[in-house]
């Protein structure tokens, strides 16, 4: 790693002389660098979830209300695209509404399948992974929390049916640890990008700064 | 393109590349820490003697080294190069994959600790260019399956196919797919946005 490199990890100074950057203008700028993230994890979860629904539907109800909520993702999810692909303005509650429904949707799913330890559970990954790499910290963190809050008050029914017990016991512990750990793993290269970022921005403009003055500067002193 | 221009954009990529890695190990390292909580979990919960304890959580002790190894490195600003940090995320789902293959109670699809892949292999792909977290993807999701299929025999008895327990591992593949292309995708919004801003 060279000098630079190594100065450069350093977090950014806000008081570096005549250098200001907005910081309230990057939320609005990392959403809509997260979302395209999100809107394919979604579609992940359509067409897995699709395809599964449709492959060993056990319950013709249960495989019915699927398709339903998978048919409704997939309506919401392509008009979030065009959004995306149009270049729109999107409101903020509809990417954090879009993404409350789609822990619902999961959610949804498990309930209807009352087993422990459900397949389903699988699918929180990729939308954790998707909305901590797009929200800030505090969100991603309420979105966890309302994850695994659900999670566990839906599997309360299903373990305790199966009798639970010490293989069960671990299965709810490391299901949450890691529902926990993909959206922490996720923020954290989030925060860790964004401070990059912006020193690698300020590493710029001090550069350009420097140059200007320098070709400004009055040359020689003999005369 | 001149032979000047091709050295210096290999020259941006090389650096650019190296500091992926410089900043994006602490990544790996608490995807680590994770995998070795819920190996600690499973551990104690599982453990009826005292030799069952030490035979299970000597590789966690182990793993536990490795890491503070290369997260205090991280913290000291001596980071591990690309070399290490791919020998240690190999040597992550070596040790996922064993216990999945060894358990005693639960072997293969009825063993819960694959979830311990998903965040292995979120931070990889975040780390490194796409082409190794798709062989990185690759051989986790080889693993498993090869593991799985081997171990839990009522996917494949003889000619028959369980429908049922080869959904499951179909769902398992397909989402450890997805978090590893998902995580691959934004290291490239990054890195396009990086590039970007700095015109």
């Amino acid at each position: 790693m060279t000098q630079s490199s190594t100065a450069r990890c350093e977090p950014p100074d806000d008081r570096s002389p005549g250098i200001r950057i907005n910081l309230k203008g990057m939320i609005t700028e990392d959403i809509k660098a997260g979302l395209p993230v999100i809107i394919y994890a979604r579609w992940v979860l359509v067409v897995a979830g699709l395809g599964l629904t449709l492959w060993n539907a056990s319950n013709f109800v249960e495989a019915q209300v699927s398709v339903l909520i998978i048919m409704g993702l997939a309506i919401g999810n392509f008009f979030l695209q065009v959004e995306v692909g149009r270049k729109g303005t999107i409101p903020k509650y509809v990417v954090y509404g879009a993404s409350v429904v789609d822990i619902a949707a999961i959610s949804g799913v498990l309930v209807m399948s009352n087993v422990f330890p459900a397949s389903t559970y699988v699918f929180y990954m990729p939308a954790l992974l998707a909305l901590s790499v797009t929200f800030s910290t505090a969100n991603t963190a309420k979105f966890t929390v309302a994850a695994l809050f659900a999670y566990s008050l839906l599997a309360i029914a299903p373990f305790n049916d199966s009798g639970g017990g010490k293989v069960m016991t671990t299965a709810l512990l490391m299901h949450a640890i890691i529902l926990v750990a993909v959206p922490f793993c996720g923020n954290v290269y989030w925060r860790l990008e964004r401070s990059r970022r912006v020193s690698e921005i300020e590493t710029d403009l001090i550069e350009r700064h420097l140059t200007d003055n320098f070709e400004m500067a009055p040359s020689g002193g003999d005369a | 393109m001149t032979a000047e221009a091709t050295t210096v954009n290999r020259d941006f990529l090389q650096r650019e590349a190296a500091e992926d890695i410089y900043y994006g190990q602490a990544v790996i390292n608490w995807a680590r820490w994770f995998m070795i909580a819920a190996g600690v979990a499973l551990v104690m919960i599982v453990a009826e003697t005292p030799s069952e304890l030490t035979v299970g959580i000597a590789p966690i002790v182990g793993l536990m080294m490795v890491n503070f190894y290369l997260h205090g490195r991280r913290l000291a600003d001596k980071p591990a190069n690309r070399n290490l940090v791919t020998i240690s995320s190999l040597l992550d789902i070596a040790l996922i994959t064993s216990v999945i293959a060894l358990a005693q109670e639960t072997k293969g699809l009825d063993n819960q600790f694959y979830v311990a892949y998903f965040p292995s292999i979120a931070a990889f792909s975040f780390v490194m260019s796409r082409r190794s977290s798709i062989i990185y993807t690759g051989i986790a999701m080889i693993a498993y399956a090869v593991t799985t299929l081997t171990t839990t025999t009522q996917i494949m008895n003889g000619s028959d196919v369980d429908l049922g327990t080869l959904e499951s591992l179909a769902t398992r593949l397909i989402v450890m797919a997805a978090v590893g292309g998902l995580a691959s995708f934004f290291w490239r919004v990054q890195r396009d946005r990086r590039r970007a801003e700095l015109g």
